[in-house]
């Protein structure tokens, strides 16, 4: 059994429409200083005599940040002077599932992890999304991951009966949970009724089922245990992870079944020891694109019986089982971002650091991440505390 | 360093090397070096567990690629990680997969790097690099002749031209041997004077027939955990280390301190952890990325860690040939092939086939114990690998 | 707007660089079938047994090579899945709103996304018959199939009975008035000026002693029994033969009635009994007929 991997420090900025008074090296440099105001960073630079970040990883994407390479970028701010820093390309939560492999590896002792993205950068995020697609079959007709999430939450509801009143009770929700969220500002509370009078986007979704469009960043440090405990009072475990690949075709999916989240949550629950998921944790953070993902993820993490997640809705069940009490990727996280927000926030419930939404003694939580159309992949993973 | 387990590679894969592709999209190309590398494995695609996967999105501006590629990998239903750091990206995918495996995560990683840089407009691509309000307008994609006139600067204009131009023909030599290299020009010796005055001119000394290829190709390495790796394969090579050097994007910010090339820093870490006294006699032959043959001429300085001319008489006395005492890039090197993504993992998987005995007609003609392979990219950035023939 | 924007920099950028994807040889040959064939192929995977579209040289669930194993599907499918896309985008094909489909091609196990036209937006729905539309012009892509067009679960046509459906003892009629006018219409349809239709003083000298109809005219009174009503749309008649029984002079009521005798199993044909009856219920005319009724498969 490899060693313990705890996350020692968790930071992140304001998730806001358009921060345009700061480039994406800003955002990153303000995690960076709120970081070292939890623990001591040092940068060990390959020498053996000092005791620091062996590892960086960067999260970011080069075509919402319009540079090739754009981790060129960052090697400024994260100390990659003779340092190691390595990008992730993929949904953020994979920095984690790297953090960890790279220190259990016995490579690494610490890793230092920030991710970034600036959504309001480009003239449209589906527009990124859009080049996403295939050249030759699927770019031509128009597709990109609104476009996909549509047909997806048509399938969804097809098959669940999840109806339209239901999706509202979601967005409201969240918005009451973002409210209370320091880092969510500026979005305001909202009606079911308000959220059923808006327009549709992509039928079934409407355009306030979307999550709106933001600029952030958020950083972390992991390290092996014996370190984790000497630099910090909480560490936050990771126990589990898993993720998994769909077919990329649309039409080769089932795309109400879930079929990489069952089998990312599958390896997950393995790994972590997890037998009865309904009753494991304290604390769900789910990346909740579009409305609908809340109820459908749920039932892929096999949280909710499958086609039972409206009832579960009706009944107040993402309140019961404390599902995104931080507003979830609905309030506005970027898209590469959202899981590893969600885990941000799930460390800081655990930590007894979620000011107004705390759940009290959260000891356990799961964390999850979604990228490509409609779910082609999904990332989770679970943590908890000493 | 206390390495959880031992990680093995025990299957390489490539594409065939070109500058066009057309024959072939993305997901089908890739396929090919993900079937060659499982068959040399001994595998089918059950046994893999996870998959990594690296490129340079701008390169073909695909977002996301690996969704779409998954049509071709095999990633469906299998853990998958996209990790990309510029060049280096090859050699970066190669410690992601060490790390997977030796951390016990998986037990079998497929690494898949690749690009189709025929289809972007890689130059444009590269200056897409810069910063856009401090050094946009000055970037011109990867060339730099500022090497070239450090080197003529110290040790003469007529050896200088003389070493790098013999580099280049070794190469093209060894790239000869490997029918998957990019171009093979079948330059000879004599010819050295000539190119050296009528090869077009980049910047200053720097030459067309200097540069480095624009390919298109893909490379797949397979990895396994030692027990796994012994089941598969006799003769695995082993990860025996791995060292990632990155420097900042603002080369200025450390004011008069002296220059040191990441390079130098990566190779003297790397060496002193692993007990290398010597690294030019324990090291028994060197996949390099080097860019274009002046920077691979001068590049040997700095990873063999010599001060003089060493490096310049390795070259001059033959013993960086195929048949020479410390081979480098007997595939032909990333002067013949430079699929970007894939670059730095044909690196570490030629460096793997050498110590195989496996690497066909562009094998080596000795034992090899130990093997180096680099990694190139961003500002300056180093990936080193350090493989060797019997179990770390 | 806020007035610190004046001291914070926006520097406007576009990432314009050229792209050229290389549709490889597996991708390119279903194109060109599409260009130049207007045709719709899948490739099939002889382990999974499943035939794909759009195509891919790898089948992606067994890893097996499929690039050479093409098989036709066809130009009809059913929706299995859309969204109605409201939102505007500079990548779209088509100016929104417009439906998004996923369309199960007949033949092929995986749906396409595509465009779906000929449905009020509220009418759409899962399990719609389309049909593939081609573009006028190619553009050497999938958009060489402009959209999908919905195809109304009813024919245009309601046609008649098919052979299947025929009863013996089945019967229709169809019932009119004959004028002077019809007979006078006649008479110049068929050139048939004999004054025994048209001058009645000539018409007093013949047996009836007075003008009566062409005997075709009440006869023809059979067609719209038989190719509109019974077997009815869609029936050809290749055999009619008539006795004529009884004059028809002109304000007489005709009635015509056809009725299935006997199916005839080796040719699905049906062998009919005709009758014309006036106001009197007197047998004007009687024969019989052979109908070929509309076949089952344009009724789908």
């Amino acid at each position: 059994m490899a060693r313990r991997v705890g996350i020692c420090a968790v930071a992140q900025t304001t998730y806001e429409r358009d921060k345009w008074n700061q480039r994406f090296q800003g955002m990153a440099l303000d995690v960076l200083e709120a970081l070292r105001q939890q623990v001591d960073i040092k940068f060990s630079r390959h020498r053996p005599e000092v005791q620091g970040i062996d590892m960086t990883i960067s999260v970011s994407d080069d075509i919402f940040d319009a540079r090739t390479i754009s981790n060129n970028a960052m090697t400024d701010v994260l100390g990659a002077h003779f340092g190691c820093e390595e990008k992730v390309a993929q949904e953020g939560i994979q920095a984690l599932y790297y953090g960890l492999a790279a220190i259990q590896s016995g490579h690494n002792d610490m890793v230092l992890i920030m991710g970034h993205c600036k959504e309001s950068q480009c003239a449209s995020r589906n527009m990124v999304t859009h080049v996403a697609f295939d050249p030759f079959f699927t770019r031509p007709v128009g597709l990109d991951f609104c476009a996909a999430a549509g047909l997806q939450a048509q399938a969804y509801a097809a098959k669940s009966g999840i109806t339209d009143a239901q999706l509202a009770k979601i967005v409201a929700r969240c918005r009451k949970h973002a409210a209370q969220n320091p880092y969510t500002p500026g979005l305001e509370e909202l009606t079911a009724e308000a959220v059923m009078a808006s327009d549709m986007l992509a039928d079934p979704i409407r355009a306030l089922h979307a999550r709106p469009v933001s600029d952030g960043a958020v950083g972390m440090v992991l390290a092996a245990e014996e370190i984790a405990v000497k630099i910090c009072d909480k560490p936050i475990w990771i126990t589990g992870v898993g993720n998994s690949m769909d077919h990329f075709f649309l039409g080769d999916r089932d795309l109400a079944s879930n079929r990489a989240l069952k089998e990312a949550a599958q390896r997950t629950y393995k790994r972590a020891g997890i037998t009865d998921p309904k009753t494991a944790f304290d604390i769900i953070e789910i990346s909740d694109q579009y409305a609908y993902q809340l109820p459908m993820w749920m039932e892929g993490l096999g949280m909710v019986d499958e086609g039972k997640a409206g009832q579960w809705i009706d009944d107040n069940g993402p309140d019961k089982l404390h599902v995104n009490m931080s507003g979830g990727m609905l309030a506005g996280n970027p898209l590469i971002l959202g899981g590893l927000v969600r885990a941000a926030e799930a460390a800081l419930q655990l930590r007894g650091e979620a000011g107004n939404n705390q759940v009290k003694n959260a000891k356990t939580a799961l964390a999850h991440g979604v990228m490509g159309p409609a779910g082609q992949f999904h990332s989770v993973i679970t943590l908890e505390r000493n | 360093m206390k390495k959880n387990r031992n990680v093995g590679i025990i299957g390489v894969g490539q594409s065939v090397y070109s500058s066009h592709r057309e024959e072939v999209n993305q997901p089908e190309m890739i396929h090919e070096a993900v079937a060659e590398a499982l068959a040399h494995a001994g595998m089918t695609i059950d046994d893999i567990d996870c998959i990594v996967h690296g490129n340079m999105e701008l390169f073909e501006m695909v977002h996301q690629p690996d969704c779409w590629h998954s049509l071709g990998i095999g990633s469906v239903g299998k853990e998958t990680l996209r990790v990309t750091t510029g060049g280096t990206t090859g050699a970066t995918i190669c410690a992601t997969a060490d790390y997977l495996v030796a951390s016990g995560l998986h037990d079998v990683v497929l690494a898949v790097g690749f690009e189709k840089l025929q289809e972007g407009h890689t130059t444009g691509g590269i200056t897409n690099m810069a910063d856009p309000l401090w050094a946009r307008q000055l970037q011109t994609g990867a060339l730099t002749g500022m090497t070239a006139a450090a080197v003529i600067e110290e040790f003469g204009e007529e050896r200088a031209k003389k070493a790098s131009m013999k580099y280049r023909i070794i190469m093209d030599k060894h790239a000869m041997k490997n029918k998957k290299a990019h171009r093979r020009l079948g330059l000879e010796f004599d010819q050295a004077d000539d190119l050296m005055v009528n090869s077009p001119a980049l910047v200053g000394e720097l030459r067309m027939i200097h540069m480095c290829s624009q390919s298109d190709g893909a490379c797949a390495v397979i990895f396994a955990s030692e027990e796994k790796a012994k089941q598969f394969r006799k003769n695995p090579a082993w990860i025996k280390d791995h060292i990632t050097v990155h420097r900042e994007e603002s080369f200025g910010c450390f004011g008069d301190e002296p220059f040191v090339l990441s390079h130098r820093y990566a190779a003297e870490k790397l060496f002193a952890r692993n007990g290398i006294k010597n690294p030019r006699k324990e090291i028994d032959m060197f996949e390099m990325y080097d860019p274009s043959s002046w920077w691979g001429l001068d590049w040997l300085r700095e990873f063999l860690l010599f001060d003089g001319d060493e490096h310049l008489k390795m070259v001059e006395n033959d013993e960086i040939t195929i048949d020479g005492d410390f081979p480098i890039n007997p595939s032909g090197g990333v002067t013949a092939s430079n699929p970007i993504g894939a670059t730095a993992l044909v690196r570490v998987a030629e460096a793997a086939l050498q110590i195989m005995g496996e690497a066909g007609e562009h094998q080596v003609p000795k034992t090899v114990n130990q093997a180096l392979a680099s990694g190139f990219g961003g500002t300056l950035w180093t990936v080193l690998f350090l493989l060797t023939r019997e179990a770390p | 707007m806020n007035t610190a924007k004046d001291d914070c920099f926006v520097v406007k950028g576009k990432l314009a660089l050229p792209y050229q994807y290389f549709a490889g040889k597996t991708g390119s040959r279903f194109i060109i079938s599409l260009r130049d064939e207007h045709k719709i192929r899948g490739l099939k995977c002889e382990k999974c047994g499943k035939v794909f579209v759009p195509p891919r040289s790898t089948c992606d669930i067994c890893f097996e090579n499929i690039a050479d194993k093409w098989v036709d599907v066809a130009n009809t499918g059913t929706v299995t899945g859309f969204t109605i896309i409201r939102y505007e985008e500079p990548h779209q094909p088509v100016k929104p709103p417009y439906v998004l489909g996923l369309v199960k091609l007949d033949g092929a196990d995986t749906p396409i996304a595509h465009i779906v036209k000929g449905v009020a937006l509220s009418k759409m729905a899962v399990g719609l018959k389309v049909k593939a539309v081609f573009a006028k012009k190619t553009t050497n892509s999938i958009m060489d199939i402009d959209h999908f067009q919905v195809v109304g679960d009813k024919p245009k046509f309601e046609l008649g009975y098919s052979y299947e459906e025929l009863e013996v003892g089945m019967s229709a009629s169809f019932t009119k008035t004959i004028s002077e006018t019809d007979v006078y219409l006649f008479a110049g349809i068929s050139g048939d000026f004999n004054p025994m239709h048209l001058n009645e003083e000539f018409a007093k000298l013949t047996p009836f002693g007075t003008r009566i109809a062409h005997g075709a005219l009440p006869q023809s009174l059979i067609a719209p029994v038989l190719g509109m009503k019974l077997p009815g749309l869609g029936t050809v008649i290749p055999e009619i033969t008539v006795k004529f029984r009884k004059p028809t002079y002109f304000g007489d009521t005709i009635t015509a009635v056809g009725e299935v005798v006997e199916k005839i199993e080796k040719k699905k044909w049906v062998r009919m009994e005709l009758r014309w009856t006036n106001q009197k219920d007197e047998l004007v005319a009687e024969g019989s007929c052979l109908a070929i009724p509309p076949a089952a498969f344009l009724k789908k």
